[in-house]
């Protein structure tokens, strides 16, 4: 057992591997949200980018499960298994942990204790509140692989109360006009859907098939949406939707609308030139990743001795950790692969 | 729910986004309606371009910006695409205060020169990001105003009911500062007392409120006949209201006002009030919209001459009787002697009592030149053309003179007529420049485009001479329409000087 910080932060290391396929836990023999298909997976959340099908065993939590069965057919994985949030496992010689992520419903972070080091991969994660889902659970950690989507310091995402009254205002503005927000279809639409209600909208709100599908996932795991109205063949009258609100997928549906008001949700929306190119009338800073200060108070709250960084602009980030809080922080590419003998 | 005011940085920012000047044009309004009287000049100096005059520099401010963060995410900051006055902004660690736009002016103005970057340095401290880039771009000079001087005015003009000439005079008197230009159009007792110095009437026999031909919405007002009639308001003596449970909000542009709106028409006891009704859309449940102009006011002229309007043929209208409160009763059984009828027939404006009023929009039909939108990999999806009109009357005359008169938006258009355009483009594209198709348009070939216009306008600087305002394509057709396309020669009678 690991005494030293030293030696803990050399154990940490070893529970985690990158490999062509993703991050591998040798002591539990298993992958987290690899790239490739694998015999055991765990999933940290349901978007594509993390959840992908075909391995041989996948787990997650169950809505996680519930939205890849939705997005890849009930065939998605050999077999798998549900763990409740805060449920510890033993896989192999290593005990893991599924903590809430504060990113989406069913998303979390993957906490691993091996021979007393611990390390967490973060997966996609956020500080602030969301209704949809629980908030982020912070554990000390001596390994904590962060992504990174926002790693800059312009990115400081505003209030979501703020972007939702703005929506509220065009909408008042504008009443003769749908109002078309774009947004992902699993997780950032409900948690539109959900802030507009905290807000004391409660008029039905129209969505497109996919956020539909999606919805009902989020009502069957008790977080209510309102009444909801699936956009279907009534599209032919397009000045139907005049002063409602509509949610679709980025694409699609603003053809077939009469002078819509449209509008993007994402955290890049914090710039001009994308809120210009792709905001349209009116961009929606809205983002389920963590911003940098988030970023940089969850480094200092887990008290890692060693960070990886992945997706985003890592270097920036492990500088600025590096210089202002003398942690070992990397780009996750920069991490050597592991040697051959301990591929699996 | 009933949304905030706009803070100033919140207003500019939305303007930006905006490309439409109607939807600009709302904004300012619901801002201007909820501005403090104290801020309104500085606020309309800095969206008439008025400088402050640069009071710091970029290389002092981001001197400044290194005190607090790292040259280092600066760098890698600027790069990720932002220019360099949103970088600053952003990257300096703010508050989450509004901007205090007079706390602006006195640090860019009043200061001594030496303090200034500090006060505009706490200033940024306390502000939120979107007062930091203004701040950033105010205090460097490199704020551009994002409305045009014209759109102000007339903005101006109508949520103060005050003549566009009256604001353009009292603009041009305040050159120095616009205080005076403040101090004159919160001078009258005006909103707060005009419910005092009128009598007002609520019409709850609105039935419909559709959006007219131009986007805008029209009041449709039920007449004794069962009938429906378009009214416009006389802006120097007409005010409309919204009424939303017992209060009041408004004045409104009636091109504003949402549907199913319980409207109420203050009517300012001197001068008499003049709402007109202008046109006639349904007579006894026949729709007409779709009839030409002069046969809806012939049916108009009708209505009065066999008396069912007979109320309404007065110059002058009877004071109304004050209500006692806002949250009064306001049914009155004689509604009907509030209108004037003076459009059965002339809409003269030389008219001593018809006054200034809102001009009809212009239907006309023009050859379609260019077609803009979106690409995709399918082609093109047009959301505006540009529309083009022989030089002479001749229409036998050569179509290689067509002439560019200004550009449509095609969100009006049926999804049939936007397939046929798209097949057009797809079989009759000559040139593309990135989003833009130039289609052709010759004696032969061609697609004609039905327009509503809001206005013709004068413009010497380009070649047409006249260009058309807020115009959309209603309707497409093939060219054997192209006999109905009007000629320049047409066209400048209808320009405004």
């Amino acid at each position: 057992m690991p005494e030293t910080p030293a030696q803990k932060k050399t154990g940490a290391q070893t529970i985690l591997i990158p490999t062509a396929s993703g991050l591998y836990c040798p002591a539990g023999d298993f992958y987290i949200d690899p790239t490739r298909k694998v015999a055991r997976a765990i999933i940290t959340h349901g978007h594509s980018d993390h959840a992908r099908k075909g391995h041989g065993a996948v787990l997650a939590t169950r809505a996680t499960l519930a939205f890849m069965a939705l997005r890849y057919g009930k065939n998605f994985a050999g077999t798998s298994q549900i763990v409740k949030e805060g449920e510890t496992l033993t896989l192999g010689d290593a005990k893991v942990t599924l903590l809430a992520a504060g990113h989406m419903l069913g998303s979390v972070q993957v906490h691993i204790e091996h021979q007393g080091a611990t390390a967490i991969i973060s997966g996609d994660f956020k500080r602030s509140a969301d209704p949809t889902c629980p908030s982020f659970d912070v554990r000390p950690c001596d390994l904590f692989v962060a992504e990174a989507t926002f790693a800059l310091p312009i990115y400081r995402h505003p209030p979501p109360e703020g972007e939702i009254e703005k929506l509220l205002l065009s909408l008042h503005l504008f009443a003769d006009r749908p109002h078309l927000v774009h947004a992902y279809s699993i997780g950032k639409a409900q948690r539109v859907i959900a802030l507009l209600r905290q807000a004391g909208y409660d008029e039905p709100i129209h969505v497109h098939k996919a956020i539909a599908e999606a919805s009902l996932i989020y009502e069957n795991e008790g977080v209510s949406l309102g009444s909801l109205e699936t956009l279907g063949a009534d599209l032919s009258d397009p000045q139907a939707f005049d002063g409602k609100i509509i949610l679709s997928p980025p694409g699609g549906v603003a053809e077939a609308l009469h002078a819509p008001v449209t509008s993007f949700a994402s955290g890049w929306m914090r710039l001009k030139s994308a809120a210009k190119s792709r905001g349209g009338d009116l961009p929606l800073i809205l983002s389920d990743h963590a911003d940098w200060d988030e970023l940089v108070t969850t480094v200092k709250d887990v008290g890692a001795e060693t960070l990886w960084i992945t997706h985003g602009r890592e270097d920036v980030l492990a500088a600025h950790i590096k210089e202002t809080l003398g942690v070992d922080a990397k780009a996750l590419s920069a991490v050597p692969f592991a040697p051959e003998g301990l591929q699996p | 729910m009933t949304p905030r005011s706009l803070a100033v940085e919140d207003l500019i920012h939305q303007l930006e986004m905006r490309r439409s000047t109607a939807d600009q044009r709302r904004f300012l309004a619901h801002w201007l309606k909820g501005l403090p009287s104290k801020i309104l000049a500085p606020c309309l100096g800095l969206l008439l371009g008025r400088p402050l005059g640069a009071t710091v520099t970029v290389p002092a401010l981001k001197t400044a910006l290194f005190c607090r963060v790292n040259k280092d995410l600066f760098d890698a900051s600027k790069e990720a695409g932002s220019d360099l006055s949103e970088t600053l902004a952003l990257l300096w660690p703010g508050g989450n205060e509004p901007l205090d736009l007079a706390d602006l002016v006195a640090a860019v103005r009043t200061g001594p020169k030496d303090e200034r970057l500090d006060t505009v340095a706490a200033l940024l401290d306390k502000s939120n990001a979107l007062a930091r880039d203004l701040v950033m771009r105010v205090s460097t000079g490199r704020f551009k105003s994002p409305v045009s001087p014209d759109l102000l005015r007339s903005t101006l003009a109508e949520v103060f009911s005050r003549p566009v000439a009256d604001i353009e005079q009292n603009l041009a008197n305040s050159e120095e500062t616009l205080d005076p230009f403040s101090s004159w159009l919160f001078g009258v007792p005006f909103p707060e007392t005009l419910a005092e110095q009128t009598g007002f009437l609520s019409l709850p026999t609105i039935q419909a409120c559709e959006p007219d031909a131009t986007g805008g919405a029209n009041l449709c007002i039920a007449l004794p006949s069962g009938s429906y009639a378009q009214l416009v308001s006389n802006p120097d003596s007409c005010h409309l209201y919204t009424l939303a449970g017992d209060r009041l909000e408004g004045p409104e542009n009636y091109e504003e006002l949402p549907p199913k709106t319980t409207l109420l028409i203050f009517l300012p006891k001197n001068p008499a009030a003049q709402p007109l009704l202008l046109d006639i859309l349904i007579k006894d449940g026949e729709d007409l919209r779709n009839l030409p102009r002069q046969q809806r006011l012939g049916a108009l002229e009708e209505l009065a001459a066999a008396g069912a309007l007979s109320g309404f043929a007065r110059t002058e209208v009877e004071p109304l009787p004050a209500a006692a409160s806002l949250g009064a009763t306001f049914d009155n059984p004689s509604i009907d002697r509030l209108f004037l009828l003076h459009a059965a027939g002339t809409l003269d404006p030389s008219s001593d009592t018809l006054g200034e009023v809102l001009r009809p929009p212009h239907e006309l039909y023009f050859k379609i030149l260019y077609a803009e939108g979106t690409l995709s990999r399918q082609g093109i999806f047009a959301g505006v053309v540009t529309l083009g009109a022989p030089a002479t009357t001749s229409k036998q005359g050569n179509y290689a003179e067509l002439v560019p008169v200004g550009k449509a938006s095609l969100h009006r258009l049926s999804q049939k007529d936007k397939s046929t355009l798209e097949t057009y483009i797809a079989e009759n594209t000559l040139e593309r420049f990135g989003p833009v198709r130039k289609l052709a348009a010759t004696e032969d070939t061609s697609l004609i485009a039905r327009v509503i216009c809001r206005s013709i306008d004068r413009a010497s600087r380009r070649k047409a001479g006249l260009v058309l305002k807020e115009a959309n394509v209603m309707e497409l057709f093939d060219n054997s329409a192209a006999y109905r396309v009007s000629s320049l020669d047409e066209l400048a009678p209808l320009a405004l000087w």
